[in-house]
């Protein structure tokens, strides 16, 4: 509800500039609304860590987990859940490296090599058991960042956005 | 220039957010707002700063910021429209003795306030002894007796 601003005369040399002054308000209040709207879209994790930026993939008994907000320089982590697989190769595209550097992977792999225009990490592993393996890459640009890992030869498409 | 990109965007942020938080946030700082702008430091340390801890970055972010804030005081002298919309007018609160109600509910002021700058400035008990209070550009409240 529009509040109603007293006009008065008064002897005062200063200029109130009035219509400013509500102008002002008017926009401190859809600020507040929009600081509020933050608020909320930050619990929910439009920024990051959040049900928003949380997304799960599962082809053919393979799961990736990721994030698709991330934050510039702050480490994330991709995980992977594989399953009656013997041996695990990840073929992560160079273009999709140059945005990350890789801080550690977990377990270590068995092999690593670099093959054309991809780097192959090669996993020995238990058919009867799930595999767990994360990767955890801390992002050195930012911006919109597409990726297409190869695991055993299928392909796992994906996009993050880092922020500044 | 990573760093002037940097500066620059912390200070318009923080320069945006507490024009649109109003004039009175950091004019009656509490002992918590001390402690919250502590905590605003802190958090903003990080990214003005990256990784990069050393002496010269501090010394060039520093320079970056001074620098930053002298062009817009220049500006501000030179532009009117400028000055206004970043620093704001001042309001008159009391007229004669009378609380303008729509104004102090706008600028976030109570009764309490204009009577606690009376007592602090001036000594005043009551409020029919203020001719004017006028909420400054700085979010002080000014006393003018009757």
């Amino acid at each position: 509800m529009q509040t109603k601003i007293e006009r008065i005369k008064h002897s005062l040399e200063l200029d109130e500039k009035l219509d400013h002054q509500q102008k002002g308000w008017m926009v401190q209040k859809i600020c507040s609304i929009g600081i509020g709207i933050i608020v909320v879209l930050t619990a929910l994790g439009l920024f990051g860590d959040g049900w928003l930026s949380s997304k799960k993939i599962v082809i053919n008994g393979t799961s990736l987990h990721y994030e698709k907000f991330l934050r510039y320089e702050k480490e994330m982590n991709i995980g992977w859940a594989i399953t009656d697989q013997k041996e695990v190769q990840f073929l992560i595209p160079m273009r999709y490296l140059d945005h990350f550097k890789i801080e550690k992977v977990v377990p270590e792999s068995y092999e690593t090599a670099i093959t054309e225009g991809y780097v192959s990490y090669t996993f020995k592993a238990n058919p009867a058991a799930q595999t767990l393996v994360r990767f955890y890459l801390n992002p050195q640009k930012t911006g919109s960042v597409r990726g297409e890992w190869l695991v055993n030869k299928q392909s796992f498409k994906f996009m993050h956005f880092i922020y500044p | 220039m990573e760093l002037i990109i940097r500066g620059a965007v912390i200070y318009l942020f923080l320069l945006l957010l507490f024009r649109v938080l109003g004039k009175r946030s950091l004019a009656e700082t509490t002992t918590f707002d001390f402690v919250l702008l502590l905590i605003i430091g802190e958090a903003t340390q990080q990214a003005l700063l990256g990784n990069d801890f050393s002496t010269t970055n501090a010394l060039v972010l520093i320079t970056v910021l001074m620098g930053i804030d002298l062009v817009f005081v220049k500006l501000k002298g030179k532009y009117k429209k400028l000055d206004r919309l970043l620093e704001g007018t001042p309001l008159i609160l009391v007229d004669h003795g009378k609380p303008l109600k729509g104004r102090m509910k706008e600028a976030k002021v109570d009764t309490e306030d204009i009577l606690e700058a009376a007592r602090i400035s001036h000594g005043l008990e009551q409020m029919h002894q203020i001719k004017y209070a006028v909420l400054e550009r700085d979010g002080q409240i000014s006393i003018i007796p009757s």
